[in-house]
């Protein structure tokens, strides 16, 4: 048994209905009270962009200051509401100015992946032929390579830093995202608004873009969200390799490295930003899967 | 059925190649010439060394040169000489390949068992109406599933490894002791490690596939009948739902690909991931492209493997259009 074809249902999946005569604060309400679950979630999401971009205002220390009198220091020691590291550095603040990178770094790319997938995914879905041929001979190469060992390569090519571990994680995350987008453009150009526009005369990108992108859209964003739960992960993994963020910085996938060789004196240092990372994956995971439940497709990881 | 398994291996070959040129290119775009980063300081000061290495391993000739002089050892079965290790990339590439495949055949058990055993639960629950064990037990995957692997590996080494002590965290086998049970003891962690993710991935899954072929007239008639409960899960649903296990199990090669560098990183495991990796970083140009192509090989295989046991799976599927 096959189930429900994902391409199929995201098209007939998902319909809103707005009463007419609602504002648009009236509408946002009903619409809260129908998904209460997403709505949390979205809150939740918001909260952890929100906190990325403030993160630097509301650390209380110099995550970077080293106070070797100071190491070790427990939990909830004076001053230091999470201890101190094992160079004495204020854990608390090191562990939201990591935050920040860490959820950044895995935020930028995936929405960089879902730019790149739409594109490609649009041109090479509507207008077919060897452009076609071309791009899902190139995305088949790439969807050989497992996604981690991809991203490694593409970092040691690049050069070691933060921000080409992100374009490698962008790279990564694109392959995927450009072939379940096409195979939907493919199935909804098929379809008769679109034979319509076509016999009207307009232009393949004027069909593109008023007529195709937004009904992928929805899905492309359900997708972005899941690679964002995966990319908070892999961005932590190659910190923690020593392939990401660079000292003095630090994001959590850092601290995990450094704490590592400390965890029979300390197992907290690491299990803490352990615990983070899962966390904020966790949201977007749940989030991302949420909204593809709400376009039909229950399937997808 | 022909016509199709010629297609789909020409497009196979074509993915391998594709891929291995890829690899290739790449490996001579990075910054960093491998002969100097071996030589060192001996290399700055005796330039002619470093000529002469250059020259041994083929690196002063044109890339397309290079490749083609690759795939004609390639086909005589050489995959060349390491530049850093004193040994043929065959030689470092077997030992290591078989202490990966252990760790992830072990690994892959574990989490089919394991994934297809929290399915059918998961799905009972939800048969069953049980929606606050469901709520549970479908929180607890998701929460497994966001865990970083190495953040995974570092609990388990506190727990089991420090607080309790009962199982080694580090490498394959102990100095002293290295038989059986010891070296199964080493791969405990390591393996459950490896198998958490793509096990409860594996049991979303399930449970989804389930919950769909119960829902399907073959189960209702097989109920209509007066059969058992079990009787309808074990022989009516379970096969129906073997589909996207199957296919499932393809991705998980790719999981295990991926997950076993971390893993391996982590438990000190002398295997295929860590080696690619500290190959790279020591551009060891010869090994990272032996490791690679075998992944792309082994990957691309899986593949081709899941797509045609569908139909044996399946019979409805036939091999239409590629």
């Amino acid at each position: 048994m096959r189930g429900p074809d994902p391409v199929d249902s995201a098209l007939h999946g998902g319909n809103r209905v707005r009463l007419p005569g609602t504002g648009r604060t009236a509408a946002l309400a009903a619409w809260v009270g129908a998904n209460r679950w997403m709505s949390v979630l979205l809150a939740i999401a918001a909260a952890m962009m929100v906190f990325a971009i403030v993160a630097p205002w509301i650390a209380p220390g110099d995550p970077t200051e080293v106070v070797l009198s100071q190491r070790y220091l427990p939990l909830w020691s004076e001053g230091h509401a999470m201890g101190t590291d094992h160079l004495g550095r204020d854990y608390l603040s090191r562990l939201i100015v990591g935050g920040r990178l860490s959820i950044m770094a895995g935020l930028i790319p995936a929405f960089g992946a879902m730019v790149a997938g739409l594109v490609i995914g649009l041109t090479s879905g509507y207008f077919g032929g060897w452009v076609d041929s071309v791009l899902m001979r190139i995305i088949d190469v790439l969807l050989a390579f497992p996604f981690l060992l991809l991203v490694i390569l593409m970092v040691a090519v690049l050069g070691t830093d933060i921000r080409n571990a992100m374009i490698a994680l962008m790279i990564g995350g694109t392959p995927g995202t450009a072939r379940t987008l096409r195979s939907l453009v493919l199935s909804i150009k098929q379809r008769p608004f679109v034979e319509a526009a076509e016999v009207s005369g307009l232009g393949g990108w004027r069909i593109i873009q008023h007529e195709i992108f937004p009904n992928v859209l929805p899905l492309a964003v359900a997708l972005m969200t899941i690679q964002m739960s995966w990319m908070i992960v892999a961005i932590a993994g190659l910190s923690f390799l020593g392939l990401g963020v660079r000292p003095p910085d630090a994001d959590w996938g850092t601290l995990i490295a450094e704490a590592r060789g400390h965890i029979f004196r300390a197992p907290y240092l690491a299990l803490i930003p352990s615990v983070l990372v899962a966390l904020v994956s966790f949201v977007f995971f749940v989030l991302g899967d949420a909204l593809q439940r709400t376009l039909g497709e229950e399937r997808v990881r | 059925m022909t016509g199709f398994l010629l297609r789909r291996l020409g497009a196979s070959l074509l993915v391998v190649v594709g891929g291995s040129i890829l690899v290739f290119g790449a490996l001579r775009a990075i910054p960093g010439d491998p002969i100097q980063l071996m030589l060192g300081t001996q290399g700055v000061t005796n330039p002619e060394l470093v000529a002469r290495y250059t020259e041994r391993f083929g690196l002063d000739l044109p890339a397309p040169v290079q490749y083609l002089y690759w795939v004609g050892q390639l086909v005589r079965g050489d995959l060349g000489d390491s530049i850093v290790q004193p040994q043929s990339v065959g030689d470092f590439m077997r030992m290591r390949a078989i202490n990966t495949a252990v760790l992830g055949a072990t690994a892959w058990v574990i989490a089919v068992l394991g994934g297809t055993g929290i399915g059918v639960v998961a799905a009972l629950l939800v048969h069953r109406r049980m929606w606050v064990a469901d709520y549970a037990l479908s929180g607890f995957s998701v929460v497994m599933i966001s865990i970083p692997s190495f953040s995974l590996a570092l609990i388990l080494m506190i727990i089991f490894g420090v607080n309790l002590g009962w199982l080694p965290v580090l490498g394959m086998q102990s100095v002293e002791d290295s038989g059986l049970l010891d070296r199964l003891r080493h791969l405990v962690l390591p393996a459950v490690t490896l198998a958490t993710v793509p096990g409860f991935v594996l049991g979303r899954i399930v449970k989804a596939a389930i919950t769909d072929a119960l829902l399907g007239d073959y189960a209702r008639t097989a109920y209509a009948k007066g059969l058992s409960e079990r009787r309808v899960f074990l022989v009516h649903v379970l096969r129906n739902a073997m589909v996207p296990i199957v296919t499932n199990t393809g991705l998980m090669f790719g999981g295990f690909l991926s997950g076993s560098v971390l893993v391996e990183f982590m438990f000190a495991w002398p295997g295929l991931g860590r080696g690619l990796v500290n190959a790279i970083l020591a551009r060891d140009f010869p090994i990272v492209q032996g490791i690679t192509l075998l992944i792309l090989v082994i990957f691309t295989v899986v593949n081709f493997l899941v797509d045609l046991s569908y139909g044996l799976i399946d019979p409805r599927i036939r091999y239409a259009r590629a």
